[in-house]
């Protein structure tokens, strides 16, 4: 397993180095000077040649990628062009509020999806699981950014019972100082954007959950517990869904990527100032050290997680780590 | 004229005859809700290509006096915030959802079936190139890494149609290489090869049509993704703009009226919704009709 670990690990280097590289040529698909788009319309002629000289942008461009990935490993992102502090610096004050959505809304899609799929395979063929794979294809079909407006117009707008806009207090900052009315007042205005972001995993992973067991429940162990005379509850819960679990287990994974990329949407529509929303507005403003800096963090947390989850699989399908 | 002869040696008619074995020749219909999506497809598809059928109003008609109205006989889904006809403008803004999502997933099947089929038949360094670029893209989250593409890009649709190609090209990559990498193995390809077809013939007239199952599915169900994915461009303003009546962008100034004119929002969405409904619908169908493991038995 720790080999198998190694080599996962060892794995994500290139790939990270990689998306590093994109994040770079991302300013070199910039139409103009990079360096005008990186100090803004305002910046002077020797101003914008010292910087050029600085970034190494007077350089080859292999040179350039070098310097590039060379400052990042040191945890230099460079500079907001319209907020003036450090890209590092602003991507760390804000990645707390999105991992809290994104963490928030995978434990909602998995808290459930995985029952509905489950009562919808146990239901095969009735009303229960018609109406439950009903609501899981609208739920891949609907845009978030929809869901999002329905949600404002219902909770919002019309019933005045959730806010609609901003972050109350850190989720988990009330919870280790067990201050009450913070947590309440974070739970509040965590609902909404956490329900729009779950919503298209939680339909996807209730559609998997189903027929990942119905897969299962064909197997001959299960054929084996059932004429065993196990209960049903048991063979379902014990036997099944266990090894229902592995699909699930990697789709999980993927869906916190769905959820890092869900968020820049889910964060404009609620103002959570999250960095789906730093990019928004980095965007908007032509503010790319930021464009650059957010995509490439998002990245690595992405890869990682990718990695963390095959880890997991291995760690519970032991044909993954012996393959 | 064979099974004649092999009825004749057994005495019983072949099986292949009444029904084909499973996986080859069962259930070559569409499921019902299949149809169902096929239909809502027909429906914007008719509305993309000749929206005269659906209303005779522009959607650049400007009537101020008419401003945020509800649905009404003359308005049948309201008005938008300076007096615009919203059916005109959904029934009008289908031809660009379709036309950016049919474009951005036809460059994206060219590109990833190419690159797909060279790593998985040829191997090699070339797999080994084609595949790390593959998982560096899908590092991304999508969207993010489409918004960042048009950022520089530059908003409009040629920027859209480029971003959106970029994104969604590594996942047809992907099967495509693998499915390649199961069938050189298979005999087909060993007897062209013995009767002397050269490399580009073999992947070109054997391969390729053997592969295009999952490419099809996977491009139905990503027309879908793309709707989703060019709509959600626009609603952050980065996608179609103004005056070009996109969903998306509809739908984001739709939200400046919810207590006012919730139609708007409402409507541009369904709009969107159906879309993306009528291609997850047919995507399934289709994978129901073509890839084996997911029929009935």
């Amino acid at each position: 397993m720790v080999r198998y670990a190694v080599r996962r690990l060892l794995l994500v280097v290139p790939v990270v180095l990689g998306a590093a590289a994109v994040a770079f040529a991302l300013l070199l698909l910039l139409p103009g000077d990079p360096a005008v788009a990186l100090l803004g319309q305002e910046a002077s002629g020797a101003e914008l040649a010292r910087f050029r000289h600085l970034l190494g942008l007077d350089r080859p461009v292999p040179i350039q990628l070098g310097l590039y990935i060379w400052r990042i490993v040191h945890g230099d992102f460079g500079r907001s062009v319209t907020l003036s502090a450090p890209v590092l610096q602003l991507i760390l004050s804000t990645l707390p509020a999105t991992l809290e959505l994104a963490i928030s809304s995978i434990i909602l899609a998995i808290a459930a999806g995985i029952p509905l799929g489950l009562l919808a395979a146990r239901h095969r063929g009735t009303p229960v699981d018609t109406g439950t794979m009903l609501l899981a294809q609208l739920g891949v079909s609907m845009p978030v950014f929809w869901l999002g407006v329905l949600l404002i117009l219902l909770f919002a707008v019309k019933l005045n019972w959730l806010p609609s806009f901003g972050r109350g207090a850190p989720f988990l900052s009330s919870v280790i100082r067990a201050d009450l009315p913070a947590l309440a007042d974070s739970i509040r205005h965590l609902f909404l954007p956490a329900c729009t972001l779950a919503f298209f995993n939680l339909a996807l992973l209730s559609r998997l959950t189903r027929w990942a067991l119905l897969e299962v429940l064909e197997e001959d162990y299960v054929r084996t517990a059932r004429a065993k005379g196990q209960r049903e509850r048991i063979v379902l819960y014990r036997h099944a869904l266990r090894n229902a679990l592995l699909p699930i287990v990697t789709i999980v994974g993927l869906q916190f990527g769905n959820a890092l990329g869900g968020a820049v949407v889910t964060e404009t529509i609620y103002g959570w100032p999250g960095m789906g929303r730093l990019v928004v507005q980095a965007i908007g403003q032509r503010d790319f050290p930021v464009v650059q800096g957010a995509v490439l963090v998002l990245a690595l947390i992405f890869s990682l997680v990718n990695m963390v989850v095959d880890l997991t699989y291995a760690l519970i399908d032991p044909r993954i780590r012996y393959g | 004229m064979r099974s004649s002869t092999r009825e004749s040696a057994t005495g019983k008619r072949p099986a292949a005859r009444r029904s084909a074995p499973y996986g080859t020749g069962r259930r070559r219909h569409l499921t019902p809700s299949a149809r169902v999506g096929a239909a809502v497809l027909i429906v914007i598809a008719l509305a993309a290509g000749a929206p005269s059928i659906f209303t005779r109003a522009s959607p650049d008609q400007v009537d101020i006096l008419t401003r945020l109205a509800p649905p009404s006989h003359a308005h049948p889904l309201g008005t938008d915030n300076i007096g615009r006809d919203l059916l005109a403008r959904l029934v009008h803004g289908a031809r660009i959802s379709l036309t950016v999502a049919s474009i951005s997933v036809g460059g994206a099947v060219c590109i990833g079936v190419t690159l797909g089929l060279l790593a998985g038949y040829l191997g090699g360094w070339i797999e080994s190139v084609v595949m790390r670029i593959v998982d560096v893209f899908l590092a991304f989250p999508a969207i993010l890494l489409a918004l960042a593409l048009v950022a520089v890009l530059g908003a409009g649709v040629t920027s859209v149609v480029t971003a959106l190609t970029l994104v969604f090209w590594t996942q047809y990559a992907r099967v495509v290489r693998a499915t390649a990498l199961a069938e050189k193995q298979k005999v087909y390809v060993e007897a062209a090869r013995a009767i002397g077809a050269d490399n580009g013939r073999i992947v070109i007239r054997h391969i390729l049509p053997n592969i295009l199952s999952p490419v099809i599915i996977l491009a139905t169900l990503g027309m879908g993704t793309a709707v989703v994915a060019e709509s959600t461009l626009s609603f952050l303003g980065m996608g179609v703009q103004p005056p070009a009546p996109s969903w998306g962008w509809t739908l984001a100034f739709g939200t400046r009226y919810l207590r006012d004119a919730p139609h708007i929002a409402t409507f541009s969405g369904l709009a969107i919704m159906l879309t993306v409904l009528g291609f997850n619908l047919l995507g399934d169908g289709v994978r129901d009709m073509l890839d084996p493991r997911f029929r009935p038995q």
